[in-house]
C-alpha cells in the first residue's frame, strides 16, 4: 500500500517538474493555445477567429482552441482573457466593439490599458442602401429628404449602444442629419426589416451587404470610405468621403494577448500570425469574404496607436448619445 | 397555510421592488419610444401585484395545507434535502477552485453516499467513470472549456482537457 | 429532369450518403446532451467543410440541422432536460408520459414526429419556395408582437390545474425576461452593477434548473419511500406505435407540421417558438385523455413535428432571399459565406442542383432518424437503469455541464442552482414552471416588438389595427386569451337550459 503512495507521489512529482517553467520560451508552445471569441457562435466575427486559427496553428505547432465567451456584450470574454494568466495560452480576438466598451465605461477591466496588441488582419467596409423599392434613388435625395425631415427615416442595426449605432449618428452627424436608429436583434431579422419596407435605410459590412445587393433587393447608395468599391457591382456607388460626408468608420478585427507575457512568447505568436497571414489559405479566404478590398492589416505598434485615435471618437459620439456610464 | 403566506409575501415583494426599479429607471432620449425602457416592466409590475392579491385571497379563503419537507428538518427527507441542496452549492462554488474534473467526481461520490447509497466500491468507479466521461466528451471531443481550477490543478487540467 | 438526376447522384453518392448519415448522428447525439446546441454542433462540422466542395458541405450541416432538431427530445424525454431549446416544449408531455412507464412509446412518437415535419417542410420549401419567402416579408415587428401574444396564450392550457397561479408565473417569466440590456435603447434594467446580468438570464439555465434540478430534488424526498427497483423496469427503447393509432392523431401531425414551417420561414422566430405555439395549439383541447401535461402523446407530436419543419421552412428564406429564418440557419449560411456561395436570388439560379440536394438530404435525414433514435436512446437507457441516488446526482452534473456550456459561464451555473429551488418551491405551491419558461422566452420578443413597431409608426399604435396580417394574428391572440371563459360560461349556462 504504501509503496503505491510513494509511486503516486513521485508521479505527480515527476509532472509538476515537467510543467514548471512551462512559460518559458524555449518550448512554447507545450500544450493548446485557447483563443478567445468575446461574441457568441456563428456570427462574422467568430468565424473568422476560428478559420484564423485554423491556419495560425500550422506555423505555431499546436492547435489554438477556440473558445466562445459571448456574454454581456463582449465583457465576458474580455474578464476571461484578463483572468488567465499571462503566459502566451490564452489569445483573444478584438473588434471595435471592446474599445466601445471601454469608451462607454461599462466594464471595470480597461482593455487598453491590460492587454497588447499582436496585429490587425482586416478591415471590413460598410455600406449604406435603400430597398429596391424604396423612393429614395441617390445618397444625395436621401439626404435631402432627411434633412427637410429630421427623425423621420429609420436606420437599422445591431445592438444599442454598438458599433452599427456608432456608425449611423457618427454619419448623421458628419452630413449634418438626424435620422432615427432602430436597433435589431439579428441581422435576419435586420434584413427582413428593411425588404418588408419597415426600415428606411439599411447598413451592413460588405460581404452580407453583397447577398441582398447582387440580386437588386437592395440598392448601394454610399461606401463609408475615402474612395469607390473595386467590386464590379458597386463601381457605381459613390464613397462618403466624395460625396463631402468625412465619416469612414468600418469594423475591423485582430488579436491581442495579455500585457505582460514574455516578450519572447510573444515574438513567437506574432511571427505564427504573421505567417498565418501570408499564407495562400488567408489570402483565398479574405477574398471570399471580401475582406481584402480596403487595407486593414497592421503591425502591433501601429495598431496600438489606432486604438487611441478610434477610442476618441468613439468616447465623443457616445457622451452625445448619453450612452456613456457614469 | 402560513408558509403559503410567507412565500406570497416575498413574491410581493419582489414584484413591489421591481415595480419601485422600474419607475427609477432612466426616461427615453428617443421621444417616439413612448414605452422606454421603464414602461414594459411598469406594466408587468402593476399586473403582477394585481394577480398575487387574487391569489392571496383564494389561499387565505382555502386554507389549504401545504407540506415542504425541505423546511422539516424533523424528518430524514427534509435533512436529506437540505444536504443535497448545500452539496450542490458547494459543488458550484469548488468548480472554479478544483477544477471541473475532481470537483465533479468528488460530488457525485459524497451526494449519491448521501442519498444513502452504499455499495463503496461501486460508487468509486461509478464518481471515477463519470467524471472521466464527463471531461472526454464535453472537454476533449466537443471543446467545452470546461473550469480548470487554479494553481497546479490549473497545470494538470491541460495535460487531460 | 436532368436536374433532379444531377441532385440524386450528388446526394446519394457512397461519398456524401456517409456525410447525411454522419451529420444525422452528430446531430442527435449533439442534440441530446444538453447545452451542445444544434448550432454548435454545426460550428464543429466546419472545419471539416473546408476542404469539401459545396453539395457535400452543406448535405453534411442540412442532416446535423434535422438530427439536432429531434434529438433534443430525447433528454427533454428521459430526464426532464431538453437537450436543445427547441425541445422545450416537449417535456411538457414528454416526461410524465416517461414517468408513466411509457418512454418508449413517447419517443417513438418523437421521432416519427420528427421526421413527419421534416418532410413536410421539405416539400414546402420544393414547391413554394420563391413565393413562400416573399410572403415572410409580411412579418414585421407588428406581426411578430401578435405572434407573441399567441404563444403566451398557451397559459390557458398549460396551467389547466390554477389558472390564477399559472398567471402570475408567466408575468414572473415575463419579469424575468426584462433583465439585461434594454434592447431598445440599451440602458441597463434590474441588473445592479452585475456584468453577467447585462446579457439577461438564458432560459435554458432557468429550465434545466427549475426542471431537472427541481425533480432530482423531489425524487429525493420521494425517494425513501419508494421502492428502490422502481426504474430498473428494463431496457428504455424506441417503440414505434401502431400506424392505425398514429393516423388518429394525423391532424396534430400536419397541423404542427404547418405551424413549423411558417415560423421556419419568418426571421426572427426558430424552433423553439415553433414548438411552444404549436403545443398551445394543441393544449387547447380539455377534455383530451390523459389531460395535457400530463402525457399526452399529442403534446409530444405538435413541438417536434413543428421543431422540425422548422428546419425546411427556414432554409427558404436563407436560400432565396439571403435571410436566414432561425439562429440555426444563419450559422449555416455563415459556412455558405465561407464555402463561397452567397446565398440569395442569384443562388436558386446559379446553382439549381442545391435546392434539390438540400431537398433530397432533409428526407433521407428524416428517415434516418429512426436508427439514429434508437442508437442514443439504447445509450442513454444505459443510464436509466441506474439506482436512483446514482442516476439522480448524475442527471445534476449533466445538468450543471449543459448550463455551464450554454455561454461557457459559472454564472449560468449559478442560475440553474437558484432556480432549482424556485422550481421545487412552484412544484410545492402548485405554481407552473413552464410557464415561468414561456414568459421568459416570449417576453423579449413582445416587449421589443411591440416598442419597436410604436418607433416605426413615428410614436403612434396604429400600426397593429392598420396592417391587416397583425390584426388578424392578434385577434386569433385574444380570442384564445379570452375563450376558455366564454366556453366556461356557456357550459354553465347549458345545464340551466337544459
Amino acid at each position: 500500500m504504501k509503496s503505491k503512495k510513494i509511486i503516486a507521489m513521485a508521479i505527480v512529482t515527476a509532472v509538476m517538474a515537467t510543467l514548471v517553467g512551462s512559460a518559458s520560451a524555449q518550448n512554447y508552445p507545450r500544450r493548446p493555445v485557447e483563443m478567445v471569441i468575446p461574441f457568441g457562435t456563428g456570427g462574422a466575427s467568430d468565424i473568422f477567429a476560428r478559420q484564423y486559427s485554423e491556419i495560425a496553428s500550422k506555423y505555431l505547432g499546436k492547435p489554438l482552441v477556440a473558445v466562445n465567451k459571448g456574454g454581456a456584450g463582449t465583457i465576458e470574454g474580455l474578464l476571461y482573457a484578463f483572468g488567465a494568466p499571462a503566459d502566451g495560452y490564452t489569445i483573444m480576438e478584438i473588434t471595435p466593439s471592446l474599445l466601445i466598451v471601454e469608451a462607454q465605461n461599462k466594464s471595470s477591466v480597461k482593455f487598453r490599458k491590460e492587454f497588447e496588441p499582436i496585429m490587425k488582419v482586416q478591415s471590413d467596409v460598410v455600406l449604406f442602401g435603400v430597398a429596391a423599392k424604396s423612393p429614395h434613388k441617390t445618397i444625395d435625395d436621401l439626404i435631402t429628404f432627411a434633412k427637410a425631415n429630421p427623425k423621420k427615416l429609420k436606420i437599422g442595426g445591431l445592438s444599442p449602444g454598438g458599433l452599427d449605432d456608432y456608425i449611423a449618428n457618427g454619419f448623421a452627424r458628419a452630413a449634418g442629419i438626424q435620422w432615427t436608429y432602430v436597433p435589431y436583434k439579428s441581422g435576419s431579422e435586420l434584413k427582413a426589416a428593411v425588404l418588408g419596407g419597415e426600415l428606411d435605410v439599411y447598413q451592413d459590412k460588405l460581404i452580407s451587404f453583397m447577398s441582398l445587393a447582387s440580386g437588386g433587393d437592395i440598392k448601394p447608395l454610399v461606401v463609408l470610405h475615402d474612395k469607390r468599391l473595386d467590386v464590379p457591382e458597386l463601381k457605381d456607388v459613390p464613397s462618403s468621403v466624395e460625396k463631402k460626408v468625412n465619416f469612414t468608420q468600418g469594423s475591423w478585427r485582430g488579436f491581442v494577448i495579455k500585457k505582460d507575457t514574455p516578450p519572447p512568447v510573444k515574438k513567437i505568436i506574432i511571427d505564427a500570425f504573421q505567417k498565418a497571414y501570408d499564407d495562400p489559405a488567408y489570402k483565398e479566404m479574405e477574398k471570399k469574404e471580401m475582406t481584402n478590398l480596403i487595407p486593414g492589416y497592421m503591425k502591433a505598434d501601429e495598431f496600438r496607436k489606432s486604438w487611441d485615435t478610434e477610442f476618441d471618437a468613439y468616447a465623443t459620439i457616445f457622451k452625445d448619445l448619453g450612452l456613456v456610464k457614469q | 397555510m402560513a408558509i403559503e403566506l410567507v412565500f406570497n409575501i416575498i413574491l410581493g415583494l419582489c414584484f413591489a421592488f421591481y415595480l419601485f426599479t422600474a419607475t427609477q429607471l432612466p426616461a427615453t432620449d428617443n421621444p417616439i419610444d413612448i414605452l422606454g425602457a421603464g414602461g414594459f416592466p411598469i406594466i408587468i409590475g402593476i399586473l403582477g401585484l394585481i394577480v398575487l392579491a387574487m391569489v392571496t385571497l383564494k389561499v387565505v379563503k382555502d386554507k389549504h395545507h401545504v407540506h415542504i419537507p425541505m423546511f422539516d428538518l424533523k424528518l430524514p427527507e427534509g435533512r436529506m434535502l437540505v444536504v443535497n441542496v448545500i452539496l450542490l452549492a458547494a459543488y458550484v462554488a469548488l468548480l472554479d477552485v478544483l477544477g471541473f474534473a475532481v470537483s465533479t467526481a468528488l460530488y457525485l461520490f459524497i451526494a449519491a453516499a448521501s442519498i444513502g447509497y452504499r455499495k463503496w466500491g461501486r460508487l468509486v468507479v461509478f464518481s471515477l467513470l463519470t467524471a472521466t466521461v464527463l471531461v472526454v466528451v464535453f472537454g476533449t471531443v466537443f471543446y467545452v472549456p470546461l473550469p480548470r481550477g487554479v494553481e497546479f490543478l490549473r497545470e494538470l487540467s491541460y495535460l487531460i482537457y | 429532369m436532368d436536374i433532379i438526376l444531377q441532385s440524386l447522384v450528388a446526394v446519394f453518392n457512397p461519398m456524401t450518403f456517409v456525410l447525411v448519415v454522419a451529420g444525422t448522428l452528430f446531430g442527435m447525439i449533439c442534440g441530446a446532451l444538453p447545452g451542445l446546441s444544434t448550432s454548435m454542433a454545426i460550428i464543429l462540422c466546419l472545419p471539416f467543410t473546408y476542404s469539401m466542395d459545396p453539395i457535400a458541405a452543406i448535405v453534411l450541416m442540412v442532416a446535423t440541422y434535422v438530427g439536432g432538431a429531434c434529438g433534443g427530445s430525447i433528454s427533454a424525454i428521459l430526464i426532464k432536460t431538453p437537450g436543445t431549446p427547441e425541445a422545450v416544449a416537449t417535456t411538457f408531455d414528454g416526461y410524465p408520459m416517461a414517468q408513466n412507464g411509457r418512454a418508449g412509446e413517447a419517443l417513438g412518437l418523437a421521432v416519427t414526429a420528427s421526421a413527419f415535419g421534416t418532410i413536410f417542410s421539405a416539400f414546402a420549401m420544393l414547391v413554394a419556395s420563391p413565393a413562400l419567402a416573399v410572403a415572410a416579408l409580411s412579418f414585421q415587428s407588428a406581426e411578430y408582437f401578435g405572434l407573441g401574444l399567441i404563444g403566451l396564450s398557451c397559459i390557458t392550457s398549460i396551467g389547466a390545474k390554477n389558472q390564477m397561479k399559472a398567471v402570475l408565473s408567466v408575468l414572473i417569466g415575463l419579469m424575468i425576461s426584462t433583465i439585461g440590456l434594454d434592447s431598445i435603447n440599451g440602458v441597463e434594467r434590474f441588473a445592479f452593477e452585475q456584468p453577467f446580468l447585462l446579457n439577461g438570464i438564458n432560459y435554458i439555465a432557468v429550465m434545466i434548473g427549475a426542471f431537472a434540478i427541481g425533480e432530482v430534488y423531489k425524487n429525493i424526498e420521494e425517494f425513501r419511500h419508494r421502492d428502490n427497483t422502481l426504474r430498473d423496469e428494463g431496457k428504455v427503447s424506441v417503440k414505434l406505435m401502431k400506424f392505425s393509432e398514429m393516423a388518429k392523431m394525423w391532424a396534430t401531425f400536419v397541423k404542427a407540421s404547418i405551424i413549423g414551417t411558417i415560423i421556419g420561414i419568418i426571421p426572427a422566430a426558430g424552433g423553439s417558438i415553433a414548438s411552444l405555439i404549436a403545443y398551445g395549439s394543441e393544449a387547447r383541447d380539455k377534455n383530451a385523455t390523459p389531460k395535457f401535461g400530463e402525457g399526452n402523446p399529442r403534446g409530444i407530436i405538435a413541438p417536434e413535428a413543428s421543431n422540425n419543419a422548422c428546419v425546411g421552412g427556414s432554409m427558404v428564406p436563407t436560400l432565396v432571399l439571403g435571410i436566414p429564418g432561425s439562429p440555426v440557419a444563419a450559422v449555416i449560411m455563415a459556412a455558405f459565406m465561407i464555402i463561397g456561395i452567397t446565398p440569395g436570388p442569384l443562388l436558386l439560379r446559379d446553382q439549381p442542383i442545391m435546392l434539390n440536394a438540400i431537398f433530397l438530404t432533409l428526407i433521407a435525414a428524416a428517415l434516418l432518424l429512426f436508427v439514429g433514435g434508437r442508437f442514443v436512446t439504447s445509450q442513454f437507457g444505459h443510464i436509466l437503469r441506474l439506482p436512483y441516488p446514482l442516476l439522480g446526482t448524475l442527471i445534476v452534473t449533466l445538468g450543471l455541464v449543459g448550463a455551464y456550456s450554454l455561454k461557457n459561464s459559472l454564472y449560468d451555473v449559478i442560475i440553474m442552482f437558484i432556480f432549482g429551488l424556485v422550481g421545487y418551491l412552484f412544484d410545492k405551491f402548485k405554481y407552473s414552471s413552464a410557464a415561468v419558461i414561456l414568459g421568459l422566452i416570449l417576453g423579449d420578443l413582445i416587449e421589443n416588438s411591440l416598442r419597436k413597431q410604436i418607433i416605426i409608426g413615428d410614436g403612434s399604435a396604429a400600426g397593429f389595427v392598420t396592417r391587416p396580417v397583425a390584426l388578424v394574428i392578434l385577434v386569433v391572440a385574444i380570442l384564445t386569451f379570452v375563450w376558455p371563459s366564454i366556453s366556461k360560461m356557456m357550459s354553465k349556462k347549458k345545464p340551466v337550459a337544459a
